[in-house]
């Protein structure tokens, strides 16, 4: 990983945020042919889920909301709930609940669930998860190589094999995977060698087809819905819901093919100067195939007669077959020429110059027929209904391109001191004529103190001290494309029916600033390198920081007469700073036993430094502003009887002559009272209320958090003891929040539908020292009434977790060799074991779901699991 | 030496790399030059994108639509919430906005000018284009038309607001956040884009019924300004704009009723196929409509009324305002054609047929059938039989067609522009003005009601006086509230009758004044349903369901006093009824907006561009 400006310099405009380098495997000149051979059998787990809450539980909580409102009963899709209901709940789950599902068989009506009074009730419990996935799904890999090289010629061929079983019971899903990867190198002459590499890969994954698809997959209708849903079939017949979904789903089958080739050659026509050039092809592609069909059984959505037979619950349009292909081609060429010269074996020199160019180009293909002649034979040419190929997101052509020409002088005395100056000249095709072409400097410095004499007497304890230093800038062209030019979409659903098909249509010009120009990255690194006590103990240090000006961003607020988005300009400056700590220690005890430990620590912040946001409003950027702060209120407690007043129907409400007045956010049918939140009035005005919502006013608000991970740390013990390997690695994250959206984190988000296990702590009556407030309707928002953004409810995922250990065994080399083998290590291993984590939301702490994207506001938390993971294997080489 | 040649062969090869390599213009998206809009194909394809913006109809998939209970779901010729009137009795009232919210809010604050923007650049781009002069005052017509469309939408939600004609700029600071222009003003310009339109948009244009043609334009002329003439009128009390405003419905109304607009539109034979079609395309009475298709685009309005509890559902002020037979109103004293409200067969007995059309013919009581109303009448105007139990019919699958602008429509406009006229002096009303309208309306063979005629100031059917004892006289409690004439009184129930549940209701009694109408507590009717005897309905229930037995206790219904007959009133707690107030009548600004005209104002030093909220808020 190379993070520093001057490193990253001569690798391009799309470095601005650093580099990883992969090198592949080579064989070693010389060498006889060795074979390696490695498995791996695992199963997985998953991690952590929301579980529903009971079905009682689930339905009490329901009612209790809808009773605040003024209604006794409660009715959702096919079900309903009354206080006789939770009762029959509550006989249920004594008569029948340490029953199996198999043991119950189908839905008996009468025992499971019944009519009354015209309306559905379902008193039989499950868990969706249960129904839906299995405990545990198995997983293998295997890995062959062959190597070994003559005294011109090197090779290596790699081959590699994974499949693993999905989590899906009802309907498994799967995912293979095919690695090659073969490198020959080759010296030709002694002044010319030629070296090549292809690597091809290809995986294939099958998943049920989804019927439903963004924040309404099967994942958030599976726990969309209380325990008493029913996930049993009645009269051989089953009810709509995920599980069925998935059941009777054809496959979604997705197909990756990755080839990259790379050849290049080095000529090095004088001593010390070698030049090189160097061009890889990567074709990447993926072809998926969707088949569609119907799912059919009782139509639970049906609100007034859920045993409707629907044939067909997502209609016509997904009778279909859809092919979606992509192509990603590129290529990239490099060329440079590197010159060393030593004099005096004290003056070391190098240069180099160079260039290169890259481009890029995508192509999405889309094809979907209808009207399949047989569903178990779903391919395009056997269809006989309306064909679409036009699609906003999956058919798509572009392209980009990029080049520059870069030099670089390395100069060094001794090794002592050592001064590196980089310059790179680089163009992209995605700025406009005139400004495609920008210079990025940069230099670095380092002094390997350890050599100077004065040191000398640190010797004993000290092998190794460099301190380093390095400041350089490079542009960004990691930017949207077009991003300077006004352009219309064509759109495919105007929604407007005409000769029975939508319109297409064309778009809304796109809002641009003619000015728009290169974003700048300028990075300053002060570090140093130390090495003690023969290089068994090791600190690397490293502060770093960042300034991203120009930073291409939406530009100042527009007020809404603008009519659009306010477009990106070169506005604003962020700043990141940070360090990274390493430390290592190894030693080999005098008994044989051998330690090796690892540990880092590192932390960045980053900050807008200027933006025009004149008045500084607290959810735009504005100067000052902490990337990942989350604005809200401080919590106080829940209100009780003795902050309300009885009105003349009987009904509690607060009495703002005691309480600071959170009137701000009632509504008609809305008002706080008994087992509430009560906000904290931290401008002390009397009124809860956010101010203006500027950085200046913004009344009780503060910053409660932040999102991004803040102080993440692992470290590692390795041991060795006689032929025993042990191994173990933590990872951690010091600090992060999240406000956790949704179904999953606000209980009552849509009060008539299933509630989970982990809100089932809420105020009542009797319970007035709950966790949570009073079950109250939040209609499907995600900040209002009991659940503003607060401290509260604040979700803190940091985690300190055992992300793995293994324990090995290496067989001695002679008892190998009796048995052809060079060498053999049996191990078990086990991955993210345990952790520590706060979290009173059950979804896994390293959940990259963004909890404020479309999606995540509705299913954060109801996604495919992580996975826990326990495994063995073997490696032989012979 | 072989090795320096080579290699600086190749390194010259890299090094000359082409000139063009960092040129690449995008591949599949259009450029926005001038040379676009010279294609008149361009310039349709981005009108078509404006369409389901404006004629929503039945809206897609589970969204609900403006028509019927709209929770929320917005059109741009619509009201945010169609449950805020009268016509609607519910388990949960829908209250008005309590507070002002912060930013642009599609359901409470739709202070959006993204279309603004969008009409402006498309009539910029067509002024300068080269298209033929005939094809360029057509689409300079129909551009003008949606921008007015849009205006009179700002208009009606927020009175006054600041009017562009152009794209504004981003750093046009002046423009941006100049004050609000005065009502008057905005629609004045609005006034002269649909002159405009009206001139010089096509007679005929794409496919009839599903395209923008010069009658629909007036069709629109006739609701925006008799929106705007009886808002002067009741509202700011202006009657120079008023009459004005309101000759401009009238005349408009009028040209599409008389052909001059291009077509010949006259009144279908059935009511309610209407709103229940599979296909409305030939249907003489649609002026425009929106088509929907299985596995293409479709709707659940049917569904919400079939397969959904009606949490709101028919009022009793909406059933009472159904005449009967005769014409005359049920109050009216010695009608002997009304047979009570004591059960639903009397309800329905010798009345209007447009109620049969509106509501089931059976009451549909919570605790007794799973499809219920809380009033106890079920609305079924949107639910076609014959579908019932088909994908077409049901989930949100439905394929009937929404009507969008309909002949029965514009001649109420007409009616009541030429009433309120009158009402002002303005105008005389004939006998000619009745036989036009109302009088065709009662004619369609599946309504067949007794004409009015005109007699003075007064209405008569069949030679009987109308007189409604219910007539609104002014509500004392209300301050400034006003008396309703007969002839204002009759024409306005016809209005409510006949497209009812069509999302119009609650701007109709916005601009006539009259929001207490939707207050649950100055109108009792609003939060009542059906009458209620629970023991003389168990004992027909169970009369006419053999094999089935229910009783009293499972009815779950909250009658009025509490006894066991009554009117189902939903909502007993005082603090769970609507209640307006009179910023009511106008939306709110979102206040983030606001702040940001302050500081803005005080950042360059210029205190004119400040954003006033309205009245209230």
């Amino acid at each position: 990983m190379l993070k520093d400006a001057a490193s990253a310099a001569i690798y391009g405009t799309r470095a601005a945020w650093g580099v990883i380098l992969i090198t592949t495997k080579q064989g070693k000149k010389n060498e006889k042919p060795t074979v390696k051979y490695s498995n791996n059998f695992a199963w997985n787990t998953p991690t952590m889920m929301p579980q529903v809450a009971t079905s009682w539980g689930s339905a009490q909580a329901a009612l209790i909301a809808a009773q605040r409102s003024g209604s006794n009963t409660v009715s959702s899709i096919g079900y309903n709930i009354d206080e006789l209901a939770i009762q029959k709940m509550k006989e249920w789950d004594a008569m029948y609940g340490g029953m199996s599902q198999e043991e119950l068989g189908e839905m008996q009506l009468g025992r499971d669930f019944e009519m009354r009074d015209g309306k559905y009730y379902f008193y039989r419990s499950f868990d969706p998860l249960e129904m839906f996935m299995k405990d545990w799904t198995p997983q293998q890999k295997h890995d062959l190589s062959v190597s070994g090289g003559s005294d011109k010629t090197t090779y290596n061929v790699n081959l590699g094999y994974l499949k693993q079983d999905g989590i899906i019971k009802v309907n498994p899903d799967k995912y293979e995977r095919f690695t090659l990867n073969a490198t020959v190198n080759t010296q030709i002459r002694d002044w010319w060698s030629f070296h090549s590499n292809v690597m091809f890969s290809r995986s294939q994954k099958k998943e049920p087809y989804p019927y439903t698809s963004g924040y309404t997959d099967m994942w958030y209708y599976l726990l969309r819905w209380p325990a008493f849903y029913p996930y049993a079939d009645y009269q051989g017949i089953p009810f709509r819901s995920a599980v069925t979904e998935a059941a009777q789903a054809k496959d979604m089958k997705t197909t990756t093919n990755y080839t990259r080739a790379n050849v290049g050659t080095v000529i090095s026509p004088i001593e010390g100067l070698s030049i090189n050039f160097d061009y890889t092809f990567g074709l990447y592609n993926t072809y998926q195939k969707r088949e569609g069909g119907r799912v059919a059984g009782w139509d639970m959505f049906n609100t007034t007669s859920p045993l409707t037979y629907n044939d067909n619950f997502y209609g016509e349009n997904h009778n279909r077959v859809q092919e979606y292909d992509t192509y990603t081609m590129t290529n990239v060429f490099k060329a440079y020429a590197t010159y060393d010269k030593s004099f005096n074996e004290k003056h070391n020199l190098k240069v180099m110059v160079g260039m290169d160019a890259e481009s890029r180009e995508n192509i999405g293909n889309y094809s979907e027929a209808r009207t399949l002649v047989n569903f178990d034979n779903p391919e395009i040419p056997l269809t006989i209904g309306d064909e679409y190929a036009r699609n906003s997101t999956s058919a798509y052509h572009n392209d980009y391109a990029s080049a520059g020409v870069f030099g670089r002088v390395n100069y060094d005395y001794m090794g002592k001191y050592l001064v590196e100056v980089n310059a790179r000249y680089d163009g992209s095709s995605k700025f406009p004529d005139g400004d495609k072409w920008a210079f990025f400097p940069s230099a670095s410095a380092g002094w390997r103190l350890s050599d100077e004499a004065f040191m000398e007497w640190t010797k004993p304890a000290l092998t190794n001290f460099k301190i380093r230093g390095s400041y350089g800038t490079i542009g960004n062209q990691d930017v949207e494309a077009n991003a300077f030019l006004s352009t219309i979409a064509v759109g495919t659903g105007s929604g407007w029916v005409v000769d029975g098909s939508q319109l297409p249509y064309l778009g809304v010009p796109s809002v641009i600033s003619p000015s728009l120009t290169w974003e700048r990255v300028s990075t300053v690194d002060i570090g140093f390198d130390a090495r003690f006590f023969d290089n068994a103990f090791g600190i690397t240090f490293d502060w770093y920081q960042r300034m991203t000006t120009g930073m291409h961003s939406p530009g100042e607020t527009l007020p809404a007469t603008f009519g659009g988005d306010s477009p990106n300009m070169n506005e604003g400056e962020l700043r990141g700073r940070g360090f990274e700590i390493a430390l290592d220690y190894n030693h080999m005890f005098d008994c044989g036993l051998g330690l090796t430990v690892t540990a880092n620590l590192s932390k960045v912040r980053e900050e807008i430094t200027k933006y025009n946001n004149p008045n500084k409003n607290i959810y735009g950027n504005y100067e000052g502003k902490i990337i990942g702060e989350i604005w809200g209120y401080e919590t106080d407690r829940l209100f009780q009887y003795e902050d309300c007043y009885q009105d003349a129907d009987g009904k509690w409400f607060v009495d703002y002559s005691k309480v600071p007045d959170q009137t701000l956010y009632e509504t008609g049918s809305f008002k706080y009272g008994p087992g509430d939140v009560k906000y904290k009035d931290l401008d002390g005005n009397g009124v809860i209320d956010y101010g203006e919502e500027t950085l200046e006013d913004h009344g009780d608000l503060k910053r409660i958090g932040n999102t991004t991970p803040n102080f993440e740390y692992g470290f590692s013990i390795g041991l060795t003891y006689k032929g025993f390997d042990f191994y173990t690695f933590f990872h951690g994250v010091g600090s992060r929040d999240v406000w956790v959206v949704g179904q999953t984190g606000i209980p009552g988000f849509m009060p008539t539908e299933g509630w989970l296990e982990h809100q089932m702590d809420y105020w009542t009556p009797d319970n007035t020292d709950a966790f949570y407030p009073t079950p109250t309707n939040h209609a499907w928002l995600n900040n209002n009434q009991n659940f503003l953004r607060q401290t509260r409810y604040l979700q803190d995922m940091s985690y300190l977790r055992c992300k793995n250990i293994t324990l090995g065994y290496t067989f001695p080399e002679k008892w190998m060799k009796k048995i052809t083998f060079t060498s053999g290590r049996v191990y078990v291993s086990a991955e993210n074991v345990f952790e520590f984590y706060n979290g009173y939301i059950p979804v896994d702490p390293e959940t990259t779901e963004n909890a404020s994207a479309s999606n995540g506001q509705y299913k954060f938390g109801k996604s495919y699991p992580f996975m826990r993971t326990v495994s063995f294997g073997v490696q032989l080489t012979f | 030496m072989k090795a320096k040649i080579f290699s600086a062969i190749l390194l010259a090869a890299a090094f000359s790399s082409c000139s063009d390599f960092l040129d690449r213009p995008p591949m599949d998206e259009v450029v926005n030059n001038p040379e676009f809009y010279n294609n008149e194909n361009n310039v349709r394809s981005t009108v078509d994108g404006w369409y389901d913006i404006y004629f929503i109809g039945y809206s897609s998939g589970w969204t609900r639509s403006p028509f019927f209970e709209s929770q929320g779901s917005q059109g741009a010729n619509y009201a945010m919430y169609s449950e805020w009137c009268d016509d609607f009795v519910q388990e949960k009232a829908t209250f008005f906005t309590t507070v002002a919210p912060s930013e642009p809010d599609e359901a409470t604050s739709d202070w959006s000018f993204d279309n603004v923007r969008r009409i402006n650049i498309l009539i910029a781009g067509v002024e300068n284009s080269a298209l033929e002069q005939e094809a360029k005052e057509h689409w300079l017509g129909v551009g003008r038309f949606f921008r007015g469309m849009e205006y009179s939408r700002l208009v009606r939600m927020f009175g006054d607001v600041p009017f562009y004609d152009k794209e504004v700029s981003n750093t046009d600071v002046e423009q941006l956040y100049k004050p609000r222009d005065s009502r008057e003003y905005v629609m004045d310009k609005v006034l002269e884009d649909f002159e405009y339109a009206s001139q010089y948009v096509r007679t005929t244009d794409g496919t009839d019924g599903l395209t923008v043609n010069r009658s629909v334009v007036d069709a629109y002329m006739s609701k925006v300004f008799l929106f705007e003439g009886t808002w002067q009128k009741y509202r700011e009390k202006n009657n120079d704009y008023a009459a004005k405003y309101l000759e401009v419905a009238k005349d408009a109304a009028a040209r599409v009723m008389d052909g001059t607009s291009g077509k010949n539109y006259s009144i279908s034979d059935d009511y309610k196929a209407l709103t229940t079609s599979l296909d409305l395309a030939g249907n003489p009475e649609i002026l425009l409509y929106r088509s929907y298709v299985a596995g293409v685009l479709t709707h659940a309005e049917m569904s919400w009324q079939l397969e959904y509890v009606q949490t709101s559902s028919p009022s009793k002020s909406l059933i009472d305002s159904y005449l009967t037979k005769n014409g005359l109103s049920i109050s009216q004293s010695g009608n002997t054609d009304y047979k009570g409200d004591k059960n639903i067969k009397d309800v329905l007995e010798n009345r209007d047929p447009r109620l049969s059309a509106n509501i089931a013919d059976s009451l549909c009581l919570n605790g007794v059938v799973g499809l219920y109303a809380i009033g106890g009448y079920l609305g079924n105007r949107f639910v076609n039989e014959s579908l019932i139990g088909t994908a077409d019919g049901s989930s949100n699958t439905n394929t009937t067609d929404a009507p969008i602008m309909k002949l029965n429509e514009v001649m109420l406009n007409y009616i009541e522009a030429a009433a309120e006229l009158a009402d002002m002096g303005q105008y005389t009303l004939t006998q000619g003005d009745f036989d036009n309208t109302i009088d065709k309306i009662r004619a369609r063979a599946s309504v067949n009601m007794p004409a009015l005629t005109l007699s003075g100031s007064r209405l008569m059917v069949n030679g009987v006086a109308i007189d409604d004892p219910a007539r609104d006289k002014g509500n004392p409690e209300v301050a400034g509230d006003y008396e309703v004439s007969p002839i204002l009184w009759e024409i306005r129930r016809e209005r409510r009758v006949e497209l009812v549940y069509e999302g119009i209701r609650f701007d109709d009694i916005r601009r006539w004044g009259k929001l207490w109408y939707s207050d649950m507590v100055l109108n009792e009717d609003v939060n009542k349903g059906a009458y209620v005897d629970k023991g003389a309905y168990v004992a027909e229930y169970n009369a006419a369901h053999p094999g089935t037995t229910i009783t009293v206790d499972q009815l779950s219904i909250n009658l009025e006093g509490g006894g066991n007959a009554g009117y189902i009133v939903p909502i007993q707690a005082q603090s769970l009824k609507r209640t307006y107030s009179e910023k009511d009548y106008l939306y709110p600004i979102p206040t983030g907006q606001i702040s940001l005209y302050k500081s803005k104002s005080a950042q360059v030093g210029n205190p004119d561009l400040v954003l006033e909220q309205n009245p209230g808020w």
